[in-house]
C-alpha cells in the first residue's frame, strides 16, 4: 500500500482546521478554513494565530481573541479539548472590513510521547445560518408575542376534556394574551379548567367547542356566560394538529353593548304602552264632545236655526280633525321605534292594494297609471302606508281638477330605484319646497284642502329608514310629483 | 229585576260613553234590558253574584257581556279572565271596548277568548254588526217595553 498522502487529506477536509503550535503559531490550515477566513495559506503559515485573525478594531464589545486566550491556555493548562460557546467573529476582509460570522470553536490538544501538548487543533462549525433562522424566529416570535397581548380581544387556546362517552365536558387553558383577564375576569388560568372556574357554565359552550376540535369547523357567535355574568362575541377555530382537540378562541365582552340593547329595548316598550295610554285618555273626551254634539242635533236640531246648526258643526269638525290627528301622530311615532322587516315587495301589486284602500277617496273620475314598478327589498306595510299618503295626497289636490289623473312610475338606477307619483292638481310653490316634508307642515290652508300635515313626515321617516331620500317637484296650477327612492342591495 | 232575563251587561267606566252607548241601544229599542255598572269590581260581583250583589240569582246569566277595557280598579282584561277561565261564566259572549282597534290589549282579549270588538262610540252599527258576528240576531229585534 502506498503511502497516505496525509497532508493532501488534511487541506482538503471538509472542515474548518486550523493547527497551532504552544506558543500559538499557525503551522497547518485546512483549505476550507481559509475560504471560510478569505486568508491563503502561503499568507498565514508560521504567524501568530491572533496577529492573523485580530478583533474588529472598531468593535468596542469584541471578545473574539479574549475567549479563544481563555480556551486555548486551559487546553494547555490541562491538556484536554475545551469546546468555546458560539462566538461572534468578524472575519476580516482582504480589503479590510470586516464581516460577522457565528462560530462554534472547539479546541483539542495533541500529545507528544512524554505527554506535552505538541500540537492544539482548532475545529470550528460555523452556525452563521442557523443563528440567522434563530434570529428571525426570535424576532418573528417578539413580533407576534407583541400583537397577541397589544389587541384589545382576549385571545386563548384550549384543550378539549371528553368524558368517558366522548361527550366534551370541560377544557383546560393553554396559553392566554394580556387581555384575556380583562374580558374574563379569571385570573392565572393557564393550565386550569374552565369548571374550576365556573363549575355551572353553560353546556352549549362546551359542546360548541367540542364540536369545533373535532369538526375543524369555525364558528362565530354571541352567547351569554351566567357564572361570569357577561355575554360574549365569540370566534372559534380549531387549532393546529386535529388529534390535540386544540381550539383557539377570540372573544370580546359584549356585556355593555347588550345593556344598552336590553335598555333601549324596554324604553321603547315604555314610550309604545306611554303613547296608547295617551291617545286613549284623549280620545275619550274627544268621542263625549262629538257623540254629545251629535246627540244635541239630532234632540235639539229642530230648535236651532241654520247659524246654530253650523256652529255645531264646527264642533263636531274640530272632534274629528282631532281624532285623525291623534292617530296620526300615534303612527308617527310609533313609526320612530319599528323595525323594519324586508322581503321582496312587488310594488305594482302593492300599489294597486294602496289604491284599493283609497276607494272610498277615488272619485269616479280620477285616472290612475301604473307603469312599470321594479321589486325592491323593504318592508311591506310600511311602503304600503308610504303609497296610500302619496296616492292620498295626489288625488286629494287633484280632486278639483277637470280631469284628475294620477301617475304612478318607476326609474331603475344603479344603486337605487326611483318611484315617483304625479298629479295634474294644484301643485305648489317650489320656494316652500323644503317645508312639505316637515311635521305638522302644510303649503295650503284648511279651507282650501284638508289635512293634518303629518301624511309627508311619515312618508319621509319610512323612506329614511329605509335608506332612501324623498322629494318633490311642482309648480303652482301645474301639478306635483313626488319622489321616493329605494336602495338595490 | 232579578227575575227578568238580563240581556245586555254593559260594564263601563265612563258616564259620557256609557250614555251615549244607552242612547244607541234604545233608539232601537234594545236598551230595556240592560244592565250598566260602572266598574270591574262591581261587574265581577254582579256575575259572580258576590258582594253588593249576592242576592241575585246567579244563573240568570246575561245574553251578552259589554265590556269595557281600560277602568279603574279591577280593568277589563282581570273581568275577562275570571269569566273565560269559570266554568259556569266562560260561555257567555263577550264584545270588547275599545277606543282603537290598534289597541295591543285588543289583541290579548283574543287569546282570552273574547268573541268580538267594538271600536266606541258604540252606534247601532257597530253594536249590530258585532252581534251579528256573535250570532245573537235575536238581540236586534225590537222589543216590547215592559
Amino acid at each position: 500500500m502506498s503511502q497516505v498522502d496525509f497532508q493532501s487529506l488534511f487541506e482538503s477536509a471538509p472542515g474548518l482546521y486550523l493547527i497551532l503550535q504552544p506558543d500559538l503559531k499557525i503551522v497547518a490550515v485546512s483549505d476550507a478554513y481559509a475560504r471560510a477566513t478569505m486568508t491563503r495559506r502561503e499568507e498565514i503559515l508560521g504567524r501568530g494565530l491572533f496577529e492573523v485573525f485580530p478583533d474588529n478594531p472598531d468593535d468596542p464589545g469584541a471578545d473574539g481573541v479574549s475567549n479563544l486566550m481563555t480556551s486555548l491556555n486551559s487546553v494547555r493548562a490541562n491538556k484536554t479539548a475545551h469546546t468555546m460557546a458560539v462566538q461572534k467573529y468578524d472575519i476580516r476582509r482582504p480589503d479590510g472590513a470586516f464581516e460577522v460570522r457565528y462560530w462554534s470553536p472547539m479546541n483539542t490538544p495533541v500529545l507528544d510521547e512524554q505527554k506535552e501538548v505538541r500540537y492544539i487543533i482548532h475545529s470550528v462549525e460555523d452556525v452563521t445560518g442557523k443563528r440567522s433562522a434563530e434570529k428571525q424566529l426570535e424576532e418573528s416570535e417578539k413580533k407576534h408575542t407583541l400583537l397577541f397581548n397589544s389587541i384589545d380581544e382576549g385571545f386563548c387556546i384550549i384543550e378539549m376534556i371528553f368524558d368517558e362517552r366522548g361527550k366534551p365536558v370541560d377544557y383546560r387553558f393553554l396559553e392566554i394574551n394580556a387581555s384575556f383577564e380583562k374580558q374574563t375576569g379569571l385570573r392565572d388560568a393557564v393550565g386550569k379548567r374552565m369548571r374550576e372556574f365556573a363549575p355551572n357554565h353553560e353546556d352549549h359552550w362546551f359542546e360548541t367547542y367540542g364540536k369545533i376540535a373535532l369538526t375543524g369547523e369555525s364558528i362565530r357567535f354571541e352567547n351569554r356566560a351566567e357564572q361570569l355574568n357577561r355575554w360574549y362575541d365569540v370566534y372559534a377555530f380549531r387549532f393546529g394538529n386535529p388529534k390535540s382537540m386544540q381550539v383557539a378562541i377570540l372573544f370580546n365582552d359584549i356585556s355593555e353593548r347588550r345593556r344598552t340593547e336590553e335598555q333601549l329595548k324596554s324604553v321603547n316598550k315604555e314610550l309604545e304602552s306611554f303613547s296608547y295610554s295617551v291617545s286613549h285618555d284623549l280620545r275619550a273626551p274627544l268621542r263625549a264632545i262629538n257623540g254629545f254634539a251629535n246627540i244635541l242635533c239630532e234632540d235639539y236640531g229642530h230648535a236651532l236655526d241654520a247659524e246654530g246648526k253650523r256652529l255645531l258643526r264646527v264642533v263636531q269638525d274640530n272632534a274629528g280633525k282631532m281624532g285623525v290627528l291623534i292617530d296620526d301622530l300615534l303612527a308617527f311615532s310609533r313609526l320612530g321605534r319599528k323595525e323594519i322587516q324586508r322581503t321582496t315587495v312587488n310594488m305594482k301589486r302593492l300599489t294597486e292594494e294602496a289604491l284599493e284602500d283609497l276607494k272610498t277617496v277615488l272619485g269616479k273620475n280620477v285616472k290612475v297609471t301604473i307603469g312599470d314598478l321594479y321589486p325592491v327589498q323593504a318592508d311591506y306595510t310600511l311602503i304600503n302606508q308610504v303609497l296610500v299618503n302619496l296616492l292620498s295626497n295626489a288625488i286629494k289636490y287633484s280632486s278639483k281638477n277637470d280631469r284628475p289623473l294620477v301617475e304612478v312610475h318607476c326609474e331603475k338606477r344603479e344603486e337605487e330605484a326611483v318611484y315617483s307619483v304625479k298629479d295634474n292638481g294644484v301643485g305648489f310653490d317650489m320656494q316652500y319646497a323644503h317645508k312639505l316634508f316637515g311635521v305638522f307642515q302644510r303649503l295650503h290652508r284648511q279651507d282650501e284642502f284638508e289635512g293634518t300635515g303629518v301624511g309627508l313626515a311619515i312618508v319621509q321617516r319610512i323612506i329614511h329608514k329605509h335608506g332612501g331620500k324623498t322629494w318633490a317637484q311642482a309648480q303652482p296650477g301645474k301639478g306635483a310629483t313626488f319622489y321616493f327612492s329605494l336602495p338595490l342591495n | 229585576m232579578e227575575n227578568s232575563q238580563i240581556e245586555i251587561l254593559l260594564i263601563e267606566d265612563n258616564p259620557s260613553d256609557a250614555e251615549m252607548t244607552i242612547r244607541a241601544l234604545r233608539k232601537h229599542n234594545i236598551a230595556n234590558a240592560v244592565i250598566h255598572l260602572k266598574d270591574g269590581a262591581e261587574g265581577l260581583d254582579f256575575i259572580f253574584a258576590e258582594g253588593i250583589f249576592k242576592n241575585r240569582n246567579i244563573n240568570n246569566k246575561p245574553r251578552v257581556i259589554l265590556l269595557d277595557l281600560k277602568m279603574p280598579k279591577v280593568d277589563g282584561i282581570e273581568v275577562l279572565r275570571r269569566v273565560k277561565s269559570d266554568e259556569h261564566t266562560k260561555t257567555i259572549p263577550v264584545v270588547v271596548l275599545t277606543s282603537s282597534k290598534e289597541d295591543p290589549d285588543v289583541k290579548a282579549c283574543y287569546e282570552l277568548g273574547v268573541n268580538s270588538y267594538i271600536v266606541k262610540p258604540v252606534g247601532f252599527e257597530n253594536f249590530s254588526k258585532a252581534i251579528s258576528e256573535l250570532g245573537l240576531y235575536w238581540l236586534l229585534l225590537n222589543q216590547v217595553s215592559r
